[in-house]
């Protein structure tokens, strides 16, 4: 059977194409994906730094309803200390998936710059 | 892959000569990158060695329930759905005619969040002249004719043979 993949999509920030500012402690959240068809699913974290802002805390959260109040998150959160890129990478089926991006050490001025794409495969 | 058995009786018309009178062909698209909460309208009209096509069943290679398809013809929406996994699973079967001048229009919408790959193959009959479609015209009006009225045309037509044949010159 063949496998269609789905296009990499931007997923945070959640509008339009480009980068999100994490200038705060506050979870940054990504669009609520639709993953009930999809298989082999990775979000790929790309992420340059302002100043010394901190470890940032990326990790994936699944819900069956995408409703606030039922998200849970999948493993412990993947932690980037300095600018590159981290690769969330997940099997646990679920109908939607979200990431979720936290800098929990951040002290203003500094921040993150950071976009994550989100792309998976259908059999 | 079992097409409706009139498609299968339409397949089967012969032209004069003996050869195949309808010509079955494919109408495969793919949108490699097709955004989010877009829309593409898909035009169908006859191509240019055809007066006529006779659409019969689509299969989608796609994401479940990411998109919406809608068919349609002369004002009317005869097909509205979104494409699930029983869609992708099993095709979609169904029985239209467009020409030069009733087109069918299909549209598609991604109404996911996210970018997707789409990927149809649309099979249809092919009628290449007035003629052709003249036959396939009076084969599918026979379709539904009882048997004794198809043996009361027999008989005419060897009557009026036999008329014909006594005919002098």
């Amino acid at each position: 059977m063949t496998v269609i993949r789905q296009i990499p999509t931007i997923v945070l920030p959640q509008a339009g194409a480009g980068t999100e500012a994490i200038a705060d402690t506050a979870q940054h959240l990504s669009i609520t994906m639709p993953a009930w068809a999809l298989q082999e699913k990775q979000a790929n974290v790309i992420a340059a730094m302002v100043g010394a802002p901190g470890p940032l805390n990326c990790w994936v959260e699944i819900s069956s309803t995408g409703v606030a109040g039922t998200w849970a998150m999948v493993g412990v959160p993947s932690v980037l200390a300095a600018a590159g890129n981290i690769v969330l990478a997940w099997t646990v089926h679920s109908e939607y998936a979200r990431i979720v991006l936290q800098a929990p050490a951040l002290v203003a001025p500094n921040a993150w710059v950071a976009t994550v794409i989100f792309e998976a495969k259908t059999p | 892959m079992a097409s409706s058995p009139i498609i299968e009786f339409l397949q089967t018309l012969k032209t004069p000569g003996g050869g195949t009178l309808l010509q079955t062909a494919v109408e495969q698209v793919i949108i490699p990158a097709f955004p989010p909460a877009t829309r593409v309208v898909i035009v169908t009209t006859p191509a240019p060695r055809y007066v006529a096509t006779i659409g019969y069943r689509t299969t989608v290679h796609i994401v479940p329930n990411a998109f919406r398809l809608e068919f349609t013809q002369s004002g009317f929406k005869p097909l509205e759905g979104l494409l699930t996994s029983d869609s992708i699973a099993h095709g979609a079967d169904y029985f239209f005619v467009s020409t030069e001048g009733e087109n069918l229009i299909i549209t598609l919408v991604n109404e996911s969040v996210l970018n997707q790959r789409y990927e149809s193959n649309s099979y249809f009959l092919g009628i290449v002249g007035d003629a052709e479609l003249q036959a396939v015209n009076e084969a599918l009006r026979r379709v539904n004719m009882p048997v004794a009225a198809l043996e009361a045309l027999e008989a005419v037509r060897k009557m009026a043979n036999k008329i014909l044949e006594a005919v002098p010159g």
